[in-house]
Formats: C-alpha cells, sequence, structure tokens
C-alpha cells in the first residue's frame, strides 16, 4: 500500500528519457507571447494586468538596485503557479512535488541575494546576523544561531513547497481511494468522502497558489536584506 | 534561419540580465550541477578509477546507493529517476 500511494510522485519516464522536461514546458505553451501592437487582446491584457499588479506589490519595498530581479519574480511566480495547479488535474504529474527541482530554485536563488548583500555592502549583510539591541553576553550565542537561520533559508523554501504539494496530493489520493473503494458496498460513507474530497481540492487550489506566492514573497524578502 | 534570428532576438533582449544583473546566480547554480552530478554519477564514475574503499566511501555522496540494501516495504525516495543499483559493482 505504501508503494501504491508514492507512486504519483515518481518522476515519469518514457523508454528511458525523462518526462519532466515537457512537463517543465507546459507552462511555457500555455500563456499568450507579448502582441507586437498597441492594445491586446482581453486574454492578453488580463495577463498583463496581473503581472503587473504583482510586481507592483512585490517590489514596492525595495529599492531600486533590486528592480533588475522584476522578471525574474515575475517568471516564477506564474512558472510555480501553473506548475501547481496543472497538477491538481487527474493523471498529470506535478514537477514541484520534486525536491530536486524545489532546491534547484531556492538554493541559486537564496545564494544571489546573499552574494549581492555581501558584495555591496558588506558591513551591511554582516549587520544582518546580530539582531539591534541585543544584550553583550548573548551576542555570540545570537550570531550563532542567526548563521544557521540563515543557511537553514533555502532548505525551508525548497522543502516548503515539497512538502505542501507532496501532502495535498497524498490526501487526495487516500481520501479518493477510500470514496472509490466505498461507493458499492457503503454508499453513505462513499458520499461523506466524496463531499471531504470536494473540500480539500478546493483547499488544494488555494495552496498550490498561495505556496507559489510565499514561495516569491519570501525570495523577495531576502532581496530586500541585501539591497 | 528562423531559429538563429530567434535565439539571436532572444538573446539581445535576454543579455544584460544574464550577464550583469543575475552574475551571482550563477555560482549557486554551478554549485547546484556540482551536487546533482555526485549525488546520481557519483558512486558510478569513481568505481572505474579507485580502488574498492574509495568506491564504497563513494556511496555516502550517492543517496541513491544508500538504498541498495534497503528492503522495498521501506519505499523509494521520491526523487529518484531510475530503480537503485542492485550490486556495489557494475
Amino acid at each position: 500500500m505504501t508503494m501504491n500511494l508514492f507512486n504519483q510522485f515518481l518522476s515519469p519516464t518514457f523508454l528511458g528519457l525523462p518526462l519532466i522536461a515537457i512537463a517543465l514546458m507546459a507552462p511555457c505553451l500555455l500563456y499568450p507571447s507579448p502582441a507586437p501592437w498597441w492594445q491586446s487582446n482581453r486574454w492578453t491584457t488580463l495577463q498583463n494586468w496581473f503581472i503587473g499588479s504583482f510586481i507592483k506589490q512585490i517590489l514596492s519595498p525595495i529599492n531600486t538596485k533590486g528592480h533588475s530581479w522584476a522578471l525574474l519574480l515575475a517568471t516564477l511566480m506564474v512558472f510555480l503557479i501553473t506548475l501547481n495547479t496543472l497538477g491538481l488535474l487527474p493523471y498529470t504529474f506535478t514537477p514541484t512535488t520534486q525536491l530536486s527541482l524545489n532546491m534547484a530554485f531556492a538554493v541559486p536563488l537564496w545564494l544571489a541575494t546573499v552574494i549581492m548583500g555581501f558584495r555591496n555592502s558588506p558591513t551591511h549583510a554582516l549587520g544582518h546576523l546580530l539582531p539591534e539591541g541585543t544584550p553583550t553576553p548573548l551576542v555570540p550565542i545570537l550570531i550563532i544561531i542567526e548563521s544557521i537561520s540563515l543557511l537553514i533559508r533555502p532548505l525551508a523554501l525548497g522543502v516548503r513547497l515539497t512538502a505542501n504539494l507532496t501532502a495535498g496530493h497524498l490526501l487526495i489520493q487516500l481520501v479518493s481511494s477510500a470514496a472509490f473503494s466505498l461507493l458499492l458496498s457503503q454508499t453513505t460513507a462513499a458520499s461523506l468522502a466524496v463531499g471531504l474530497l470536494l473540500l480539500l481540492t478546493i483547499l488544494e487550489v488555494a495552496v498550490a497558489m498561495i505556496q507559489a506566492y510565499v514561495f516569491v514573497l519570501l525570495l523577495s524578502l531576502y532581496l530586500q536584506e541585501n539591497v | 534561419m528562423p531559429a538563429g534570428s530567434a535565439f539571436g532576438n532572444w538573446w539581445s533582449l535576454m543579455r544584460p540580465y544574464y550577464t550583469k544583473a543575475y552574475q551571482e546566480m550563477w555560482v549557486g547554480i554551478g554549485i547546484m550541477t556540482v551536487l546533482y552530478y555526485k549525488v546520481s554519477y557519483g558512486a558510478a564514475s569513481l568505481n572505474k578509477v579507485c580502488s574498492k574503499r574509495l568506491t564504497e566511501l563513494s556511496l555516502f555522496i550517492s543517496v541513491r546507493d544508500l538504498f541498495i540494501n534497503t528492503p522495498k516495504w521501506f519505499g523509494y525516495p521520491i526523487f529518484f529517476y531510475s530503480e537503485p543499483k542492485l550490486s556495489l559493482i557494475n
């Protein structure tokens, strides 16, 4: 039973070729490209409005130096939200349930913010390791604690996204298996399970969008600290 | 050629990002590439050039090979691309 539950997270391959590459290209195929003319159609206008509002909201606390990250943060948000929500469709594979993918996003982006901080203003970046107003006896231990919290950030970023999506998909599979197996023998219990499945699916759609937003928001906060 | 001009158009737009704005990103990308290589292929490549003892040591680098002797009921980690190897020596 344990094997069957986790089979949905195995990276799909076909004749030895990893299909995750095709899964990762899916968001690129779904969105219209910007048109060369002045006024676009409704769908493109809506897309542009969403990206513009999101970027204004994310970049408002960051100073001008960090605005070069606007393209990256917008792309990352759209990419993650699309991968997460597409994965909720039946029989689809969610690449963001793979820890390798999420760590590949988290580590380079977090490390880039740290290196930017040390490169532009090393004193200011080191100052983040000691909060203001710390009593003198606590200084050594607090520096160690802050350093550990700094180093754990990419791990937390990657694992948060992986765990949230994996847990959601696992719950959906458990409840749907229960509903399916009880369908003929105990119809009332099966209908309750279907009701629970509906609520769970709505929750998972929300979690998919929120987790993508949280990932990008935390990255923008790390950028704000170091720019 | 359409493919060549498409790449040229894309590069002319993205060049300032990849060369100036995201310089610090390449460090992390390089580190992750090396780590993924070590985890996926570390033991296999060391097996060819090093002694058996060093190869066994490299098993600690290759996460995949740690699960060779694990019973199947334990379950497979979700980030494996293929089944773990069944023997230490290829």
